[in-house]
């Protein structure tokens, strides 16, 4: 397995380099210029120059390219147009935030779903089933905002138990983390459901009962613990893509993450943050999908790793 | 995900449009009922605050927060371009002439000024008694060291080539009194040492380089910066020392009371407008602005809040490029004039929250003239219409920043202007790629793409030559400036150069007074309205206002239990 692992960081090399080439001429596509977004409204064309100079952005791409790339070999993600701070400080002050609601949002939504979607899946076609679909379906279906400014008016404004936007404490990560994991609970409850309905079918679940096990057993010892790879699965692309920031929760509760930080670097046409945001995007999901890969072989040991 | 990125990104441009300096709150209207209409209260004739009497604030022992609308961008004054982020750094800095609630220019680290006659040398005098808050004091050397870093322009900061194209020298006459030359007459230098890019910084920071002013600001100012974390909040702390609090040191009356200002003021960016009214609501916020038009009244059913309005300096045109066909006749311009219902303006896009505009600049700024508004006659548009042979009016196009307040505005336009057979087409696109193909093109106007253009202007230095010579002086057509309008007029040239080669007073009034009367008859745009600035206290607070020019002004603030 350690070979296998190696392996795979090794074959990770020519993705990055594909991201980080595809990134910095992509961005750089995109209409619209950084100098003047920069030097803001009411700039005159002196202004928008001198700005432009002063961001190295006078000089031919390859040579920007050249200069990038150099600076990654060095650990240095660049430097940001619109703060003139390390881009690696921005990340960092918002990285932990958006780890933090990332995981707050993971466990409720991953137990509260699995539960969900085996009671579903070991009742199919009764109410049981029936309720926990329709949950599911309210929870994909009902859009982040409302869900966000909902518990805001309940929890802030009419109960004031919970603050209303802001990082830092526990208080803060409750409102956002039920917004974020809503959706996620319920897509985890369907493929949980599918998937057990699957493994219910087979053959050693029928061995399981006929032995006389108690169902407690077979549900959870034999069904569940087969359907978890495709609950893995699921969890491990939706770890990847909170990671990234979610832009409506944190607009919404006004949270210090990266999914803010996205947005802005876009309107102000802030290249290297930009592309260091999307490297570090790419970067998260090849670790994470490593990690599923590898989950995959300890859940179940028929799948062999080469 | 698409529509919020939208909303924050027309939070970012209104934010960043109602652009700079002044002070303001002459006629501040408070309400908690139903004060709805045009009706304006004087600020002390509210039912919904009791006067908090003398000494009776509790506010030097408060902790308050602020819910804003955008992170800051910088803490160096003259790398700022954002209103948001100079309003903070003018509670941390002061300046040599600030500006008054009524935007009149007043002595703040200055005493006084003199000029001569051709205004190319400027001998200001220093207030005494006074230093920053690391002990540096506050003298000639510190003065000269922040014009030395106003007039370098090799350290690329956003508003240098404000003033280091008119400084030519500045030296020290004696300890409190400094004498500037300029490279030319500029009338106005006065009024841009007050724009909030030329606040005063301490000399020990500017010493340590641009990045530390930019990260850890020290002035004069009634407050000291604290620390501010990106995205989530920067913090300030009151500064009891403030000179501002010394009747003598002012010269007599004191800027503030004793017991106005608040312990620390911690600012917060949310940029979504529905949370910020929740965290006024719920009290998790003392203090936020701008209030989002549509939950104004919701915030003055709230006894809990005091939600204010006052009259502001941004002023909404609709621009019409008068180099090319048909809009080079002036009764075409005049016709789109009588065309547009600016009452009806008022209450579609603007909720209510404006006044019809009766100039190219604000009442608030130097040297306005109001002229009466055309009145809206859809008759008398289309008989100028035919007059300038074009009996079935035209087709042509409006170009715009895609953000949902201009996307109404442009609506409008549209829906109106069809009544007198006008047709418009609706070009909206995101402002990055609207700069690009409007500011940033160098070709005569005839042969600029754009036909008419939404935007709205507000003079950051309160002077009437920044609301006039980047919008339509010759030099400032595109990429060099504003002149969208690519309107050329020999006259106002004169008047723009007159307004700028003096210092006498009663020269540029006169001057401005005449280019305004220019500028209505010649219509280059059309003038719709002054956006009202909107914001929200809790009520237990009392004298925050907003300046004109959108910037926080809390300089007297108080607090009830």
């Amino acid at each position: 397995m350690l070979r296998y692992t190696l392996k795979r960081i090794v074959g990770v090399i020519p993705t990055l380099i594909i991201v980080i080439t595809f990134v910095f001429f992509f961005v750089r596509l995109i209409p619209g210029d950084p100098a003047r977004m920069v030097a803001g409204e009411q700039a005159t064309l002196q202004d928008v120059e001198a700005v432009r100079e002063q961001l190295g952005l006078n000089k031919p791409i390859p040579i920007q390219y050249i200069n990038y790339v150099g600076g990654l070999l060095h650990g240095d993600l660049g430097t940001s147009l619109r703060t003139k701070r390390p881009v690696i400080t921005e990340v960092a002050a918002r990285y932990g935030n958006t780890m933090s609601l990332t995981i707050a949002s993971l466990i409720w939504s991953t137990i509260v779903g699995v539960l969900l979607g085996v009671w579903s899946g070991k009742h199919r076609g009764k109410w049981q089933d029936f309720t926990g679909m329709t949950l599911a379906v309210s929870g994909i279906s009902l859009p982040n905002f409302w869900i966000g400014f909902l518990l805001i008016m309940l929890f802030a404004v009419k109960l004031r138990w919970l603050p209303t936007t802001g990082a830092g404490s526990w208080k803060n990560l409750v409102l956002p983390a039920i917004t974020l994991g809503t959706s996620i609970a319920a897509i985890i409850a369907r493929f949980t459901r599918s998937s057990i309905i699957e493994v219910l079918k087979e053959d050693y679940i029928r061995t399981a009962r006929a032995k006389g096990l108690k169902e407690k057993t077979v549900t959870w010892g034999h069904a569940f613990r087969n359907s978890m790879i495709s609950v893995v699965t699921v969890v491990g692309l939706q770890f990847g893509f909170l990671l990234g920031g979610s832009v409506v929760t944190e607009a919404v509760f006004a949270f210090p993450g990266l999914g803010q930080l996205l947005i802005e670097s876009v309107n102000y046409r802030d290249y290297p943050a930009i592309q260091s945001l999307i490297l570090i995007f790419s970067l998260q999901f090849i670790i994470i999908n490593l990690v599923v890969d590898i989950l995959y072989a300890v859940l179940n040991p028929e799948i062999k790793l080469s | 995900m698409r529509r919020t990125g939208n909303k924050l990104y027309a939070l970012l441009l209104a934010a960043a449009m109602v652009t700079l300096t002044a002070c303001g709150g002459g006629g501040s209207t408070a309400s908690t009922t139903a004060a709805a209409g045009g009706e304006t209260a004087a600020a002390g004739e509210t039912q919904a605050q009791a006067e908090i009497p003398a000494g009776e604030s509790i506010s030097q022992e408060s902790d308050v927060v602020a819910a804003v609308t955008v992170d800051f961008t910088t803490m160096d004054p003259m790398d700022t371009s954002d209103t948001l982020s100079g309003g903070i750094q003018r509670m941390i800095m002061d300046s040599l002439f600030g500006f008054d609630d009524d935007m009149t220019i007043y002595p703040m680290l200055a005493t006084g000024y003199e000029a001569n006659e051709d205004a190319t040398e400027f001998t200001i005098t220093l207030r005494e008694g006074i230093s920053f808050t690391d002990g540096t004091p506050w003298d000639a050397d510190a003065a000269l060291a922040n014009f030395a870093k106003w007039d370098d322009e090799s350290l690329g900061l956003k508003r240098t080539t404000f003033l280091c194209n008119v400084l030519d020298s500045f030296e020290k006459v004696d300890d409190y009194t400094i004498k500037v030359n300029l490279t030319e007459p500029f009338g106005a230098f006065i009024s841009n040492l007050a724009h909030p890019a030329c606040v005063i910084m301490s000399p020990k920071t500017i010493e340590a380089g641009v990045d530390e002013c930019a990260r850890n600001p020290v002035g004069t100012g009634q407050y000291k910066f604290v620390e501010w974390i990106e995205g989530d909040h920067l913090t300030l702390e009151l500064n009891k020392d403030w000179w501002g609090y010394d009747a003598d040191i002012c010269g007599g009356t004191a800027l503030a009371d004793a017991d106005a200002g608040f312990k620390t003021i911690t600012f917060k960016p949310v940029p979504e407008s529905a949370t910020r009214v929740a965290m006024i609501q719920s009290g998790d916020a003392q203090i936020m602005w701008t209030t989002p038009t549509e939950s104004v009244s919701v915030l003055e059913a709230d006894p809990n809040v005091t939600s204010y309005q006052d009259e502001g300096i941004v002023v909404r045109f609709l621009m019409m490029n008068t180099q090319k066909a048909p809009f080079n006749d002036v009764r075409v311009r005049q016709a789109m004039d009588y065309a547009l219902n600016k009452e009806a303006y008022i209450q579609v896009v603007k909720n209510g929250l404006a006044t019809p505009a009766t100039s190219i600049i604000g009442p608030a700024v130097q040297y306005y003239k109001g002229n009466e508004p055309r009145p809206y006659d859809p008759e008398k548009a289309k008989e100028l219409l035919a007059e300038a042979g074009y009996p079935d009016g035209f087709t042509t196009t409006v170009m715009y920043a895609n953000t949902t307040a201009n996307q109404k505005q442009a609506e409008f336009y549209k829906q109106q202007l069809e009544q007198v057979g006008i047709n418009l087409e609706l070009k909206g696109m995101e402002s990055a790629i609207l700069n690009q193909r409007i500011q940033d093109v160098d070709v005569p106007g005839s042969e600029a793409e754009v036909d008419c253009y939404i935007i709205g202007w507000s003079p950051s230095t309160g002077d009437a030559d920044w609301g006039i010579r980047p919008l339509l002086a010759i030099e400032s057509e595109p990429p060099m400036s504003y002149n969208i309008c690519y309107y050329e007029n020999e006259e106002l040239e004169g008047y723009i150069r007159t307004g700028l080669e003096s210092a006498d007073d009663n020269v540029r009034r006169e001057a401005y007074e005449k280019a305004q009367d220019l500028i209505w008859e010649e219509t280059p745009m059309v003038f719709m309205c002054v956006d009202s600035n909107v914001w929200a206290t809790s009520a237990k607070v009392q004298n925050v206002k907003i300046y004109p020019d959108g910037a926080i002004n809390m300089k007297n603030a108080k607090m009830t239990k």
